[in-house]
């Protein structure tokens, strides 16, 4: 019986022991996340499904090899990572940068709005340097701390911080001026 | 306090870093006279407080009823399995046998030895319920050719084997599917427990290197297997060195795989003497009778190519795991017709 006091781990335990409803708690709870991660680095919803779909699937095949060492969290955004870029490598799709430039100024009042917030977020998220993009991915979407980031992305803890205070730096610029403040210009870089 | 300043402690503010209260401070005045700053912040907390696309509705639904066609799909395989060709679990190992060398284990393996004794004690008490299996047990260690290996799987012996079946009917296909599997194995040489492939690599400085230890192989070399002399570099300690007749220095590394992040390596059953010869499972395990993996081992999950892996009945894979032959082309045990051992490397 999957209850909503169980952990990732235990749901993680419990569908390797064939619990199906573990595993829809699982996919429930975590289903948002990966296809956030999928949909900024693609640019594309239905890429994005496809991408979710296949990190989901290959997270079912290896159940019964998470040995709790470290967080699902972490080992869900490697495996979400792997997945869109060996989608790029097979070379059957393409993520999709946004330049800047393509943001269309939003009205203060359509800022107060969360759906045009996050819409505007998103475009903006795809204006960024890919490695900015994915250490802020990693840890806003999935939590990870600079350590767990820096692990997956094979860089030190501080590149992670610097990538992802200069990655913020850069979407408050950005959504200034979409949002027809006045345009400082992307914040300096280094 | 610069911009730049500020902007590192509100974002590694955000993210659970430890800033000192004073620089807090700081930063919030900093932004009360700085727009640029101010919007930073003003920017993290909204993006907090919005939530992240949401993926479909149907996108979840999709997802379960695929991993409920592939559960459906892998239990259909295994019936179908079990109802069609009973013979070829049972015939692969014993086209598998092949004798097996002690050797010296290391300080590490001790503890370990003991738990594995214990386990193998249970497993040939479990497995004196079948006759077959007593035959197989008493088999000499011994080279065993094909032809050998295929008369002790003649029916007669099936005939008090109830699970066995009519494993008699498929049994010349098994074979022939066993021996089609497999191919001449790199250039391995077995230490300290694991087995080590050649590779190419940039050779160390003689000052470098120490002597680690031992192992016994031909090299590839005419004459046959001599003891080696095992080396290794501080500079390079994924590697060890043997060297060649001729001077040269080969260098190994382990043969791994991957497991929930974690990896794995292939544990050497003996000294594998000769370049081209395959490792099996280590003595403490008794070799499969059933594609299953029974009574040895159970099914306990995927390994990160998606392969089965199977564990000693009543563990996990914490420990290591094993795999059975017939694994895809450029898997690590490609080609490789017996079962394998894979342990974790610390």
């Amino acid at each position: 019986m999957v209850t909503h006091a169980m952990s990732d781990p235990e749901l993680v335990a419990a569908a390797a022991a064939g619990d199906q409803a573990a595993y829809a708690s699982l996919v429930k709870a975590h289903v948002d996340t990966v296809y956030a991660h999928a949909l900024r680095f693609f640019g594309n919803a239905h890429t994005a499904e496809d991408a979710t779909q296949e990190v989901f699937l290959k997270v079912y095949r290896s159940l019964g090899s998470f040995d709790g060492r470290a967080r699902f969290s972490t080992w869900l955004y490697r495996v979400t990572r792997n997945v869109c870029l060996d989608m790029v490598r097979a070379g059957k799709r393409t993520p999709l940068p946004v330049d800047p430039v393509t943001l269309e100024p939003l009205s203060q009042a359509d800022f107060a709005d969360d759906i045009a917030f996050t819409e505007a977020l998103e475009t903006a998220l795809r204006a960024l340097p890919p490695e900015e993009r994915e250490a802020l991915n990693a840890v806003t979407l999935f939590g990870l701390s600079y350590a767990e980031a820096g692990h997956t992305l094979g860089v030190p803890d501080g590149t992670v911080k610097s990538r992802v205070f200069r990655a913020r730096r850069a979407l408050a610029s950005l959504l200034r001026d979409a949002e027809g403040g006045v345009s400082d210009g992307l914040p300096t870089r280094g | 306090m610069d911009c730049r300043r500020v902007a590192e402690i509100i974002s590694g503010a955000r993210d659970g870093e430890q800033v000192p209260a004073a620089e807090v401070v700081q930063a919030q005045q900093h932004c009360a006279g700085c727009a640029e700053c101010a919007a930073l912040l003003a920017t993290i907390r909204r993006m907090d407080a919005v939530p992240s696309a949401q993926a479909p509705a149907a996108l979840v639904e999709r997802i379960l009823a695929a991993a409920q066609a592939e559960a459906d799909a892998r239990l259909d395989a295994q019936a179908a399995a079990e109802r069609t060709a009973p013979a070829s679990g049972i015939l692969a190992p014993l086209t598998a046998a092949r004798p097996r060398t002690q050797r010296q284990r290391p300080a590490w393996w001790q503890p370990r030895f003991t738990a594995y004794a214990t386990a193998a004690v249970v497993v040939l008490v479990v497995s004196a319920a079948s006759t077959y299996t007593l035959v197989q047990m008493t088999r000499p260690m011994s080279p065993a050719p094909a032809e050998d290996s295929m008369q002790v799987a003649s029916p007669e012996m099936f005939a008090t084997d109830e699970a066995a079946g009519a494993a008699d009917a498929s049994a010349p296909a098994a074979a022939e599917d066993a021996r089609a599997l497999s191919a001449p194995a790199p250039a391995y040489v077995a230490w300290d427990g694991w087995v080590w492939m050649r590779v190419d690599g940039p050779a160390p400085s003689p000052s470098d290197l120490a002597t680690a230890g031992t192992t016994v192989s031909d090299l590839g070399e005419p004459g046959g297997p001599v003891d080696r002399t095992v080396l290794t570099a501080t500079s390079d300690r994924a590697a060890i060195y043997v060297q060649a007749a001729d001077g040269t220095l080969m260098r190994f590394t382990r043969v791994v795989r991957t497991l929930g992040m974690r990896e794995y390596a292939l544990a050497a059953d003996g000294s594998l003497a000769t370049f081209g010869a395959w490792p099996s499972l280590p003595p403490v395990y008794a070799t499969p009778t059933a594609d299953d993996g029974s009574p040895t081992f159970v099914r306990q999950g995927f390994e990160d190519r998606s392969l089965d892996i199977y564990v000693p009945v009543g563990t996990d894979a914490t420990r290591g795991f094993a795999l059975a032959p017939g694994t895809p082309q450029g898997d690590p045990a490609a080609g490789n017709p017996y079962w394998t051992w894979w342990e974790p490397v610390d």
